[in-house]
């Protein structure tokens, strides 16, 4: 599926995922996951390289993501397109998002990482932590002098 | 719960003002700290009416309720109330979030308004809001609203009190996710659903709890993308983020985000009390600064801790992290009592390890001309001060202002001749605080500032020694006419820009004496005598006002000051 046309005779990699897919992909996508380029620097690039951690529509979405990402690179509408994008996926499939992230943590691929993160960060930002726990489903477990306690400590930020 | 359609059903003819609770919050303008448990509790109450917390429901179907007060045109609210204050639009990042507020008189009592979308249409619509803040069934002061105008008749308009934060999922979900509705019959506020979406019987996945999913170094991750008050408000979410946040190697990794220097402006000149601005999020914060006691302290800054010693015995010296509030006392310097001292702070980004240098200056007694100067360098590691340096200037004093910029204290020094009208009055020496020879002569290391100033100040920023100066007039060197930036490189002055005449004319009269600091690249100037604050970013050569700040001018010579200071978690003294 990753298999441009493109023009330029770019190495291919192949790579599996835990469930058995088989994806090639381009080199200078597949390199930027550093846990791929410590493998390939293994030596291990001359057949397929396992992903035993990725599942196949995690991968695909890594993949998609990454290309997105090197698009987005000074280009403004598409950073803020894939801003959204991301928010939408944290909001509507969550469990999808954790995995994704997960992904990109065990690839070890810095841009999307900051991508992700960010995602997160954008949607917490400037909500209330009653909110945010309602949001994620998250429960309150600090007894009620735990939590005044903090808000004591640091009311200017709830202001 | 009242579900949407009947809402919609309801006649628009019965629009009215809901003032729910309105006794509730006569005449207060802001949001009082103090009454935080009794919103705790009205909370409860509006939510106990709601059933939002009975029952499975929560689990099963996410209901978010909002309150919704519409008002009719007719009663032209703005019109006849008297406006005290406006904020302009700001925009947040790259979306255009206003977030300005209205202070204004309706039917006698005394209203505010925060934190809405574009500010002039509502001025047009003429139409005004209660004090939403009372009527969010979340306990949550940082409650956003946002406006809209949906109703078909131009003489029905409706505002929509969105929580906190939603509004960014507004955006996204596009207009039609969301309608407006007329209240029903008065006295009651109504609910409605707002997110249709969500609350889908089918989408089961948002149920699955995001925490739980997250492990510790994703989540950490995550949350140093987060903007330090958010940072602050994420760690009340639950025990897991507080430890995260907390955590030795959260706050060493630091913040990902670039945070740029705050500003911290004083309400008055009597206590500790006053603003901080986040240039960044272009937000001021209340804060309670630990330690000083009133703004007439000296006060030096570096790398997240900011040193304060009292100006009367100068025996009162501390160190402190003003987000976090950890703060230490330092012995008091060694050395007589001076007739002027000044006061520098650097902190070692990597180590933490922190000097404090204090410049004393005392007149030689009997002799106008010849003052004593002395330096004295505490060190955070040993923990004891050390004077390193003591010399007689001939026609030279010290004073209160000093900054240490790559190992290297530098002090401003007065002339004490009476000059002409054409000669400086100011200069900089420099001491090695690396080297520390007792040898070397201060006066020798003597620049002459590049022209004739009414006032200096030093700043250290990225490493570099910046110099911000009134520049005063040809034939009266001590009135105001400008302000100048300078950059010392290789003991050269070079000119990095002039505050432009309309800015300069905008604090209103400029004082001769005035407060500047800056650290990073960012550069701070405020006036004495206005709480107007000016930024001016090195990188870009960009001159710009802060938010207005929320300390106002209550006595004709009040004294307006404060200071830079970088918020960081980690560091502590």
């Amino acid at each position: 599926m990753a298999s441009t046309s493109n023009s330029t005779s770019s190495k291919i990699i192949t790579l599996r995922s835990s469930d058995g897919e088989v994806f090639e992909v381009e080199e200078s996508v597949a390199l930027e996951s550093n846990l791929i380029r410590r493998m390939m620097e293994d030596d291990c690039a001359n057949n397929i390289i396992p992903l035993p951690n990725v599942t196949a529509p995690i991968f695909y979405l890594v993949i998609e993501h990454c290309k997105k990402h090197a698009e987005m690179k000074d280009n403004k509408e598409k950073k803020k397109e894939l801003r959204s994008q991301g928010e939408e996926l944290l909001k509507s499939d969550p469990h999808t998002y954790s995995n994704l992230m997960e992904a990109v943590n065990y690839l070890d691929i810095k841009s999307l990482m900051d991508l992700t993160a960010q995602w997160l960060a954008d949607f917490l930002k400037g909500k209330s932590p009653r909110l945010i726990r309602e949001l994620l489903k998250i429960k309150n477990d600090f007894t009620p002098e735990e939590e005044a306690e903090i808000l004591e400590r640091n009311r200017w930020a709830f202001d | 719960m009242i579900a949407p359609e009947e809402l919609t059903s309801n006649n628009k003819d019965d629009i009215g003002i809901q003032l729910h609770g309105n006794k509730d919050f006569v005449g207060t303008n802001n949001i009082d700290q103090g009454s935080a448990s009794q919103k705790l509790q009205r909370v409860e109450e509006v939510q106990g009416r709601a059933n939002i917390e009975d029952s499975d429901q929560v689990s099963n179907k996410i209901e978010h309720s909002v309150d919704l007060i519409v008002m009719p045109i007719q009663e032209n609210p703005i019109a006849s109330s008297e406006i005290k204050s406006i904020v302009p639009l700001v925009s947040q990042d790259d979306q255009v979030i206003a977030a300005p507020h209205i202070d204004f008189i309706f039917k006698g009592q005394q209203w505010k308004l925060e934190y809405c979308t574009q500010i002039w249409q509502i001025l047009q619509l003429q139409f005004l809001m209660e004090r939403a803040h009372d009527h969010l069934p979340v306990i949550d002061t940082s409650a956003s609203f946002v406006w809209s105008n949906r109703t078909e008749t131009p003489s029905h308009l409706a505002l929509e009190v969105v929580l906190s934060g939603w509004s960014s999922i507004l955006d996204m979900e596009g207009e039609t996710s969301w309608v407006s509705h007329p209240c029903n019959s008065a006295g009651e506020v109504v609910k409605f659903e707002t997110f249709s979406e969500i609350s889908d019987e089918g989408d089961k996945s948002s149920l699955v709890s995001l925490d739980f999913l997250l492990p510790d170094d994703l989540l950490e991750r995550i949350l140093s993308y987060l903007p330090i008050a958010s940072l602050f408000r994420a760690r009340s979410v639950c025990k897991r983020w507080n430890e995260v946040v907390n955590s030795r190697r959260f706050l060493w990794n630091g913040n990902m985000l670039s945070q740029k220097p705050w500003y911290f402006m004083f309400t008055g000149s009597d206590d500790a009390g006053g603003y901080a601005y986040d240039p960044i999020l272009r937000k001021w914060y209340g804060l309670e600064l630990p330690c000083i006691e009133t703004s007439n302290w000296s006060i030096a800054s570096s790398y997240g801790l900011v040193c304060f010693m009292d100006n009367d015995s100068r025996s009162q010296l501390f160190v402190c992290n003003p987000i976090t509030r950890a703060a230490k006392r330092l012995q008091e310097p060694p050395g007589l009592k001076s007739d002027y001292s000044a006061l520098a702070l650097s902190v070692d980004r990597k180590s933490h390890c922190y000097t404090v240098a204090v410049v004393k200056s005392k007149q030689v007694p009997d002799d106008f001309l010849q003052w004593d100067l002395s330096i004295h360098v505490y060190d955070s590691e040993t923990q004891t001060w050390v004077t390193s340096m003591a010399e007689v200037l001939t026609g030279w004093r010290g004073g209160d202002e000093s900054v240490v910029c790559s190992g290297v204290l530098y002090c401003l020094i007065y002339s004490t001749r009476i000059l002409g009208s054409s000669e400086n009055r100011h200069g900089l020496i420099m001491y090695d605080l690396c080297r520390r020879s007792s040898h070397a002569s201060l006066i020798r290391t003597c620049i002459p500032v590049p022209c004739s100033l009414t006032c200096g100040r030093l700043m250290n920023l990225n490493d570099k020694l910046v110099m911000v100066g009134g520049i005063g007039k040809m034939d009266r060197p001590d009135i105001i006419k400008g302000i100048g930036i300078w950059v010392l490189i290789d003991k050269e002055w070079r000119e990095v820009s002039r505050m432009p005449h309309k800015f300069f004319q905008g604090f209103g009269e400029f004082d001769d004496v005035f407060a500047s600091s800056g650290t990073d690249d960012l550069i701070y100037i405020q006036s004495y005598g206005a709480p107007a604050l000016l930024g001016f970013d090195m990188n870009q050569k960009q001159w710009k006002w802060s938010q207005k700040c929320p300390v106002t001018k209550r006595f004709p010579l009040q004294l307006f000051t404060g200071f830079c200071f970088e918020p960081r978690l980690e560091v502590t003294p």
